[in-house]
């Protein structure tokens, strides 16, 4: 395989540079271990897992997880696909706007977070829509919003992407056939862009699962709501349970593995190397 | 001066057909050959071996009789058109014309501009110079492809359908003016086209090409006239030749809708083979009462019932369906389907002189010159009349 | 393709309606100076609304739909991004409560550029950054070519693999690596952060190398071939000029995107000396004054040099995206 040749150095180092730490992971996993003193460890079996899967906080910081990652993919996609649509036609600013659209993404999500999270508890948005005291929940939906914000800007380019690939002829004969402007969108313009719709939905819902940044930021003691990445995060290096913490990663891996086996045939996202 | 000569050259493919098939060629030098064949023939796989950009697995290739199998593209020296124009897109036109001069040392850069300014100027491609590739369209693209390689000065040139993409009225003009090139400064090149009509037009020689394989090379007028096998005779002429399904019984040759009497020599050569396929061109077909059938003396004749008429203008197309029987039709697509190609149809077409008004409908009487109608063998496809 | 009249009415109707309703809700609820920024976005709409009037009828291509959408887009985009500078110029001790800057005051950028602590996150951010991407990059530049141009078995696999190591979340590993790093004993060393850095940097690379290489016009390779170019010529004129443009950008968007990780280098040290920049930012709080303020600052600084990215190759940038992630 003359391929092989060339592809190997890169993809060995991919497999050891993650199957190494999830190898390392999963074995962490069945061991009760303090991350204080290595020493310490003993082997428990799936008593971690068992320990997760039973507990309700563990379930609620999930389902929090993803609503979240709904609401905020549904509404990336809607308003992306609006400015993506928008930015299409409006190409004698595109010079401008190619550059703007990215700038949100290439902001640091901490920075994102902190100045959402003010924003609402003491900034424009309380002194807008005078909010008043927001409390945790508040700052949460403060953090998702600048997630959400981030994120619009890639959702929308890569949705321009998809929207480029409907040539005009296709349209001008689509009109030409007669087809209304609801027919033109759901019969040429949607079929044509689906693979990047399809792409966009699934790499922003496993990328808005994996955030960190905001919710540790507005996390406080005692908080009710958690995502399930916070959690696996606080009971790793707070708590220092590095065993638990372990198994609540791999649970983690488990679920988004099972997001990414649900969408991609749901989606039939694919691209041909 | 360079010739180009290829011996039993072979490239396994991935299935059990190869995609080269034992091709050997032989073009002396200034001549211009032309491969036509169907799209997937090869041709473009023949030339990119030829230039040394392919591997092939055995065979050899010479270039003014020296072996140059192990040679790379720039030992070999060939200028090339490629059949997507391979343009430099930060390149401009004249940049783009200039490229392949200036990878050699030596070229001297006011003779290479005046050159360029030549080849721009027959190519109409003078006003062009400024632009990049992708302000052109593809009639241009392709001209400046052509252009980049008559610029350089290489040994042989190997084009690869390029007139293709040509309006009618211009691929004339820059068919003419590129053979009149290669003939002033006396260039050995090979060409494809899948155009019949521009190979036999163009080329000195053409060679008919499909599946990896040279079915035949020959004059464009040799090919015509002398088709070697079912699938040049079936590939060649718009429209191709009839291909009709015939059984000989005795001295006779029943075909669908007439009968032919055997000479000798084409008796002896059918042999005991029950069904062979007979093969008239539309152009052969005369109306029995028009001045061309009444001249024709050794003849088939026939009357049937005309189906449809296509009036052309210059000629008027007759077409007369008839029937073949389940056993034969299953035979005939046998050989269509080894060789991926539509060579039957259950109709006989009659290309007649555009006077007479026919209507479907019609009875007609229609008459074939004797000499005119070829046999092949439905197996092998070869003509089994050339040796008449 | 021109718009239909009555589409143009309506979306003037719509952008007179929004517009009205900006103009109102501002002048009720929102107080100066933030007002203006509402009165403005109501007098930019209500004339787009009566140019989708004066259009309507003409056959000109503009979309006033479209306008209406660009219009909200830049809204969208820039508010946040002026409230961050205005979080980040606000006096020491102050809160911003509007989004126009009142009293700007730059000690938040010039603390950041002087802090010790940022300038070494921002060294420890650059260096992993730079040495995983030069690796990575090393790397993908010929599996991506392998994987585009020549015959590999199993290629649809080895791409899952690329694009699920892709998606994983660091978070998951970073207690595991965190673990095996203390267990060899090099927690808290800058080095101790590279090999987990090619988690992001080697996926992305061999990600985004593949679309340049998808893009790249070969068969202009084979015609540079056919004019007998010698391998330095085939380099110098098809490679530098077709191939290498993109690789560059495709290796700065890696490097952005290892310089911008946050779990691997919050995870990884203990000590400020080996943090990158935005675990800095995070953790750091207690050392930096007035974080939001601080945090901001150094935000806009470590963005400055990606818009100057996004300036100089804006076009290469948003088609690697947008076709990478398509």
């Amino acid at each position: 395989m003359k391929g092989w040749r060339w592809l190997a150095p890169a993809f060995v180092l991919l497999l050891v540079v993650t199957g190494w730490p999830i190898g390392r992971g999963i074995w962490l996993s069945l061991h009760s271990a303090p991350l204080t003193n290595p020493d310490d460890r003993t082997f428990v079996g799936a008593d971690n897992y068992t320990d997760i899967l039973t507990n309700r906080s563990w379930w609620l910081a999930v389902a929090t997880t993803l609503v979240i990652v709904l609401v905020v993919v549904v509404l990336q996609l809607l308003i992306g696909l609006a400015f993506a649509v928008a930015l299409r036609r409006v190409t004698l600013l595109w010079p401008v706007t190619r550059v703007l659209v990215l700038i949100p993404f290439a902001l640091l999500a901490v920075v994102s977070a902190v100045v959402w999270r003010d924003a609402v508890t003491t900034g424009f948005a309380d002194e807008w829509f005078k909010l008043g005291e927001v409390g945790h929940f508040g700052e949460l939906v403060g953090v998702t919003v600048g997630e959400l914000w981030r994120g619009t800007g890639i959702t929308a380019l890569i949705l321009l992407a998809g929207l480029l690939r409907v040539r005009s002829s296709l349209m001008a004969s689509a009109i030409a056939d007669g087809a209304t402007a609801w027919q033109r969108s759901r019969r040429v313009v949607l079929p044509a862009m689906g693979p990047a719709i399809a792409v966009a939905t699934t790499y922003r819902a496993l990328d808005t699962f994996r955030i960190l940044e905001g919710p540790l930021l507005v996390d406080e003691p005692g908080a009710k709501l958690r995502t399930a990445p916070l959690l696996a995060w606080d009971t790793t290096f707070s708590s220092l349970e590095l065993g638990l913490g372990a198994a609540m990663s791999m649970v983690l891996l488990a679920i988004m593995l099972l997001m990414a086996a649900i969408m991609v045939p749901l989606f039939r996202v694919r691209r041909v190397v | 001066m360079t010739s180009i000569e290829v011996r039993n050259l072979t490239r396994a493919g991935k299935g059990s057909r190869p995609l080269l098939d034992d091709v050997s060629l032989t073009v002396p030098s200034g001549e211009t050959l032309a491969i036509t064949g169907p799209p997937g023939a090869g041709k473009s796989l023949l030339l990119k071996t030829l230039i040394g950009l392919e591997d092939h697995t055995s065979g050899d290739i010479l270039i003014d009789d020296v072996v140059v199998n192990a040679a790379g593209p720039r030992r070999r020296d060939l200028a090339m058109v490629f059949q997507d124009y391979a343009l430099h897109p930060h390149l401009d036109v004249f940049d783009n014309l200039a490229f392949a001069a200036t990878l050699r040392r030596g070229y001297d850069r006011r003779e290479l501009s005046e050159r360029i300014n030549d080849v721009a100027e027959f190519l109409a491609l003078g006003e062009l110079l400024d632009l990049k590739p992708d302000d052109l369209d593809d009639a241009q693209r392709q001209r400046v492809a052509l252009g980049r390689s008559l610029v350089r000065d290489a040994k042989a040139y190997l084009l690869d359908a390029p007139f293709s993409q040509q309006s009618e009225r211009v691929r004339t003009q820059v068919r003419s003016v590129t053979s009149q090139w290669q003939q002033e400064n006396q260039r050995t090149s090979i060409f494809t086209t899948n155009d019949v009509a521009e190979a036999l037009s163009t080329a000195d020689r053409v060679a008919v090409m499909h599946q990896g394989f040279i079915h035949q090379v020959g004059t464009p007028r040799d090919l015509y006239e002398r088709p070697a096998d079912m699938f040049v005779a079936g590939y060649l002429g718009s429209p191709p030749m009839n291909l009709v399904p015939a059984f000989p019984m005795g001295r006779q040759l029943v075909m669908p809708l007439a009968t032919m009497l055997l000479d000798d020599n084409l008796l002896e050569r059918i042999g005991e083979r029950g069904v062979v396929v007979a093969g008239i061109r539309p152009e052969h077909c005369y109306d029995a009462t028009g001045q061309g059938g009444q001249a024709v003396t050794d003849r088939v004749e026939f009357t049937t019932r005309i189906d449809d008429v296509e009036w052309r203008g210059s000629s008027q197309f007759a077409y007369l369906g008839y029937d073949i029987a389940p056993q034969v039709e299953d035979l005939l697509n046998e050989v269509e389907d080894l060789l991926e190609f539509d060579l039957f149809q259950n109709f006989l077409v009659a290309e007649l002189a555009p006077e007479s008004s026919l209507r479907p409908g019609m009875s007609i009487r229609v008459v074939i010159p004797r000499q005119r109608v070829h046999v092949f063998d439905p197996e092998t496809g070869e003509n089994l009349t050339l040796a008449r | 393709m021109t718009p239909s009249v009555r589409s143009r009415l309506w979306a003037s109707g719509i952008a007179f309606v929004l517009g009205f309703a900006v103009a109102n809700y501002g002048i009720i609820r929102v107080s100066r100076p933030d007002l203006w920024i509402w009165i403005g976005l109501a007098v930019v709409l209500m004339g787009t609304s009566a140019a989708g009037i004066l259009f309507a009828d003409t056959r000109s291509g503009l979309s006033i739909w479209s306008i209406i959408g660009v219009e909200l887009f830049a809204v969208f985009t820039l508010v946040p991004l002026l409230w961050t500078f205005t979080v980040a110029t606000a006096p020491s001790g102050t809160k911003p409560r509007t989004v126009w800057p009142q009293d700007v005051s730059w000690d938040a950028f010039d603390g950041a550029l002087h802090s010790q602590i940022l300038q070494d996150a921002a060294v420890t951010s650059v260096f992993v950054a730079g040495v995983a991407t030069l690796v990575a990059m090393a790397l993908a530049i010929p599996a991506a070519y392998a994987l585009v141009r020549l015959p590999v078995r199993g290629r649809r696999q080895v791409y899952a693999v690329v694009t699920a190591t892709l998606f994983l979340p660091l978070l998951a590993l970073a207690g595991p690596i965190t673990d095996q790093v203390l267990a060899l004993d090099k927690f808290g060393s800058r080095v101790s952060l590279l090999p987990p850095a090619l988690l992001i940097t080697l996926p992305l690379a061999i990600w985004l190398s593949i679309t340049v290489f998808r893009d790249v016009p070969w068969s202009l390779r084979d015609s540079v071939r056919a004019d007998g170019a010698t391998w330095m010529q085939s380099f110098v004129r098809f490679a530098l000029p077709n191939v290498l443009p993109g690789v560059f950008v495709a290796g700065l968007l890696v490097f952005v995107a290892g310089c911008n990780d946050f779990v691997l280098g919050a995870a990884l040290s203990a000590d400020d000396d080996s943090r990158p920049l935005p675990a800095t930012l995070m953790l750091a709080t207690g050392q930096i004054e007035t974080s939001s303020s601080a945090v901001a600052a150094a935000g806009l600084l470590w963005l400055a040099p990606v818009i100057l990215l996004l300036l100089v190759f804006p076009r290469r940038i948003t088609q690697l995206l947008g076709r990478s992630y398509r």
